[in-house]
């Protein structure tokens, strides 16, 4: 079942590619802000999924909610020429790299255990 | 069952973001070696390039009201320009300014010793030349002519034709003010049956001989017969000015 979610992002990148869908440049910026936002879902998914603590409805609602508040805190900041978009990076980057870190651990935890199991 | 609904999950989240990512790849312009190092510099310059953009269409915009401002200044001017050209030139010729062409009589008037000599009338003409040259081209303006010349210089509404005296006694005659000498030449542009036939009929021919001057009228018929040259003298308003 691992696979399906990197099946996923192949028929998504596919679907990208073959739509050809193209987004006018000076909105780049919101949709790079969304796309921080949504793999801080995904690995935030992740790591509840991991901590046997994931909920689908959270998850979905997390996704597109945190998605568009990033884009849209993005555009409120450029209308008002303060660069809010920083603030979206950073609390997102640092749950991102937080969510990897922890999903490190428990993989490193789960192959470890599974190492003594087989000693 | 949750383990399901994560995988399903994540896999529609993952497509997702798939798309995005390559929308996101696709849309963005190649970037050169030397250009954007980072987000912020991209940031920076798409709204150094958009606060550039607008100052230029503001640029365009006036540039572009001037534009036709200069056109409609321009229209004007050119209309107004010729009417003004074209009223300044029918003064002109109207106030004999400028040079005129067409058919009409060449006068010649000078001292001939081989005509009659009465004694009476001899070289009467240096005494009245102003005179009779006078009546001549007054005659000549009431009967068909439009323009007048007497030896180059033009007639206009403020000419004059006199006869200075000297401290000698020998007048010289002054058309304009400019004197002019024997033999004078009156060249008219006109109707020339109706110029021949006054002088005819005030017998300016007899008149002029019984005085022991020639007096021979040539008609140019052709339609560039005699030119006439516009007035070069100074106009009424060079020195005097209106006092208000």
């Amino acid at each position: 079942m691992i696979w399906l979610p990197v099946l996923g992002l192949v028929v998504g990148v596919a679907i990208g590619f073959v739509a050809n869908v193209t987004i006018p440049i000076m909105y780049s910026s919101y949709l790079s802000i969304a796309i921080l936002a949504a793999l801080d879902t995904v690995f935030g998914g992740i790591r509840a999924s991991l901590d046997k603590t994931f909920d689908s409805a959270v998850f979905l609602s997390g996704f597109f909610f945190n998605t568009l508040i990033a884009a849209l805190l993005a555009y409120i900041g450029n209308q008002l020429g303060v660069d809010l978009y920083l603030a979206a990076v950073v609390a997102f980057g640092v749950r991102l790299f937080q969510n990897i870190a922890v999903i490190r651990r428990v993989a490193f935890d789960r192959a470890g255990k599974r190492r003594l199991k087989g000693n | 069952m949750k383990r399901t609904t994560f995988m399903w999950s994540l896999t529609g989240i993952t497509t997702l973001v798939g798309f995005l990512v390559t929308v996101q790849l696709t849309s963005r312009p190649p970037s050169t070696a030397s250009g954007l190092s980072s987000y912020i510099d991209l940031r920076t310059q798409v709204s150094e390039l958009n606060q550039e953009h607008q100052l230029l269409e503001q640029q365009i915009a006036k540039a572009n009201s001037q534009v036709s401002e200069y056109r409609a200044a321009a229209g004007h001017g050119t209309d107004m320009m010729q009417a003004l050209e074209q009223d300044a030139t029918t003064v002109a010729k109207e106030a004999g300014l400028t040079p005129v062409s067409g058919p009409g009589i060449t006068i010649q008037i000078q001292y001939d010793p081989n005509l009659p000599f009465d004694e009476q009338t001899a070289g009467l003409f240096d005494q009245i030349s102003d005179q009779e040259i006078g009546l001549i081209v007054n005659d000549l303006f009431a009967n068909g002519a439009s323009a007048i010349s007497i030896n180059g210089q033009r007639l206009v509404t403020t000419s004059s034709i006199r006869l200075v005296s000297g401290l000698s006694g020998n007048g010289t005659l002054q058309v304009n003010t400019v004197p002019v000498t024997s033999p004078y030449i009156i060249t008219a542009v006109g109707d020339i049956n109706r110029m021949q036939a006054i002088l005819t009929l005030n017998n300016t021919v007899q008149e002029l001989n019984i005085m022991q001057e020639q007096c021979l009228i040539t008609p140019h018929p052709s339609p560039k017969g005699v030119t006439v040259p516009g007035y070069q003298g100074p106009l009424p308003g060079s020195f005097a000015k209106e006092v208000h």
